[in-house]
């Protein structure tokens, strides 16, 4: 049943994505529809970019093992969001083109930021692929009982697919149709959940509390056994990074208007607020207390069949039967489709719009090429990525997610806020901290306990925090500040009086 | 400022519970009303709060636009 559903999913965005293909002729179609979506799809489409499978399996998980502490992973897109909406999609909207990268550009000069930005945009897209194809692959893996290479294979070959021939609007009627089956599946499995209990709270919740593994209720706080500084360092890093995701970014020059572009951020608010508090209020707690012990979810060594990632989707075996099971199944794959095609788009931009179109060849390009070279950097990316994915077998990846979210929060984030609200930033400032939030956020993940020992295989790791990047935004702020306070030079003078295209205009 | 007033309402909530997790657990598992404990209450505020921020905002732009 799983596989039928499955089959359909690709069979739709299959369909999808040769419709899309006949829209899509020229480079503003390839990268923005054209700014033809509307608000509200948008903001679907926000959501359906942003909820990945670490969302569904990864917290329902955490909140088994963890309990009430999924709230650091559940709470930072909220306030992402709030950034977004509140402080930066009327700028995004009002000076940027196909990456956040125009925003900066309106008022620094333009070669070394596109440089920088390309390879920020580049690493980070890169590393948070092979995340989500390692989850996608180990998923598939548990929920076709397809192996995990051709499992790899599949989705990458199936994103290439998407973002080449389908470009943005394909990507975004895969996203849209993800984020609408993703609520409908999350509504129907909390309801049903419920349904079990009689839709008594307390009575869900005293088998959860009776269940949980730790011994402890399931809503006590402190399961996760964080110090203050890895805590603050976790929340923050997933705020900032995720407000300097460059695939969520770009989505905002999807739209016509600033008005629809801060309507599209709230409409992914809500779905986003929505889903999270089904998974913590009902789900969570429903896995603990229906799936945590049963032994028919359990294998030969007594521990749960597939881990603790699969509790939803036993979760949804256990209330709703082998068809809904086969749902939620392909809901979960269609949900990892969306992310990885949103990413590469997001990748392909920065290497040809920010690094071939703009900084090699100086803004003498055709669109021909332009989107020739497009779609040959998704293949390129498609291969790349397949190759991390195999490599990268059996990785945590919930904990690389939020490793990778430094990166964005120590690169994009700093750069596109001071670019938009502090009159001080040069650009000087903004490279060499922007490089010093890079170089930092990499060397303390490939130092930390997650590569460093987990991959090299050395015994004990060189940073022993398992939660460094406060110290890469940290770096990468306070550089930015000193460089740009200290820059005299004459394209800092010209940087700072052209801030003025960063105040408010009436016409938004 | 009204931007960075909401924005900063949002991350106080968020800081709470970074913050509580640590350093004070018990407090934020002190019960409140029925099933909810005071985390799960800031847990419900800070995913409701925004929503009402945000449709503030959206109005007051809109407002700002016809002016």
């Amino acid at each position: 049943m799983a596989i039928a559903f499955f089959l359909l999913i690709v069979a739709v965005t299959i369909g999808i994505t040769f419709f899309a293909a006949r829209r899509t002729r020229t480079a503003d179609d390839f990268y923005v529809a054209s700014g033809r979506v509307g608000g509200f799809s948008n903001g679907l489409a926000i959501a359906g970019d942003f909820i990945s499978s670490v969302t569904l399996l990864g917290i329902s998980a955490t909140i088994l093992s963890n309990g009430f502490d999924a709230v650091i992973y559940l709470g930072a897109p909220l306030v992402a969001f709030s950034i977004l909406i509140f402080l930066m999609t009327d700028k995004l909207k009002e000076l940027g083109r196909y990456t956040f990268t125009d925003i900066a550009c309106a008022r620094l000069q333009e070669r070394p930021i596109r440089i920088f930005a390309a390879i920020s945009t580049l690493v980070f897209a890169m590393m948070y692929l092979m995340v989500q194809v390692v989850g996608a692959g180990a998923l598939i893996q548990v929920l076709f009982g397809i192996p995990y290479a051709v499992a790899v294979v599949i989705v990458t070959t199936l994103m290439v697919f998407y973002v080449a021939i389908g470009g943005m609007l394909a990507t975004t009627w895969v996203q849209i149709t993800k984020a609408v089956l993703l609520v409908l599946g999350i509504t129907s499995l909390a309801l049903l959940t419920l349904a079990e209990f009689n839709f008594d709270f307390t009575a869900l919740y005293a088998i959860a509390d009776a269940n949980h593994p730790t011994g402890n209720p399931v809503m006590q706080a402190g399961g996760l056994d964080l110090s203050a500084f890895s805590s603050l360092s976790l929340g923050l890093s997933l705020c900032f990074g995720l407000a300097g995701s460059p695939h969520l970014l770009m989505r905002f020059f999807t739209v016509p208007d600033a008005r629809a572009a801060r309507q599209s951020a709230a409409v992914a608010l809500g779905a986003i607020a929505f889903v999270n508090m089904m998974i913590f209020f009902v789900i969570g707690a429903g896995g603990t207390a229906l799936v945590h012990g049963n032994t028919a979810y359990q294998n030969a060594e007594g521990t749960m069949e597939g881990g603790r990632n699969m509790v939803a989707m036993h979760l949804a075996h256990a209330v709703g039967g082998e068809i809904f099971f086969g749902i939620m199944a392909a809901i979960a794959f269609a949900t990892i489709l969306a992310v990885v095609a949103g990413l590469t788009l997001a990748a392909v931009s920065a290497l040809s719009h920010d690094l071939y179109a703009n900084a090699i060849r100086r803004g003498q390009v055709t669109e021909r090429e332009q989107l020739r070279f497009s779609r040959l950097a998704t293949v390129f990316l498609g291969v790349a990525v397949m190759v991390l994915g195999i490599a990268f077998e059996g990785q945590n990846i919930a904990y690389l997610a939020s490793l990778v979210m430094a990166i964005g929060g120590s690169t994009n984030f700093p750069l596109l806020i001071l670019s938009i609200y502090w009159r001080g930033l040069t650009t000087r400032g903004a490279v060499i901290g922007g490089a010093t939030g890079l170089v930092t956020a990499i060397a303390l993940m490939v130092l930390g306990p997650a590569i460093w020992v987990g991959v090299f295989g050395n015994s004990e790791p060189i940073v022993d925090e398992a939660y460094p990047a406060l110290f890469a935004i940290i770096a990468a702020f306070g550089t930015m500040f000193i460089v740009s306070m200290l820059d005299r030079s004459p394209q800092a003078a010209s940087d700072r009086e052209r801030f003025r295209v960063m105040t408010p205009r009436a016409d938004v | 400022m009204l931007p960075w007033l909401y924005s900063l309402f949002v991350l106080a909530l968020f800081l709470v519970l970074m913050t509580g997790v640590p350093i004070f657990p018990e407090a934020l598992s002190k019960p409140v009303a029925g099933i909810f404990n005071l985390g799960m209450v800031v847990f419900a505020l800070l995913h409701t709060v925004p929503l009402a921020l945000a449709w503030l905002h959206l109005k007051q732009r809109d407002a700002q636009k016809k002016d």
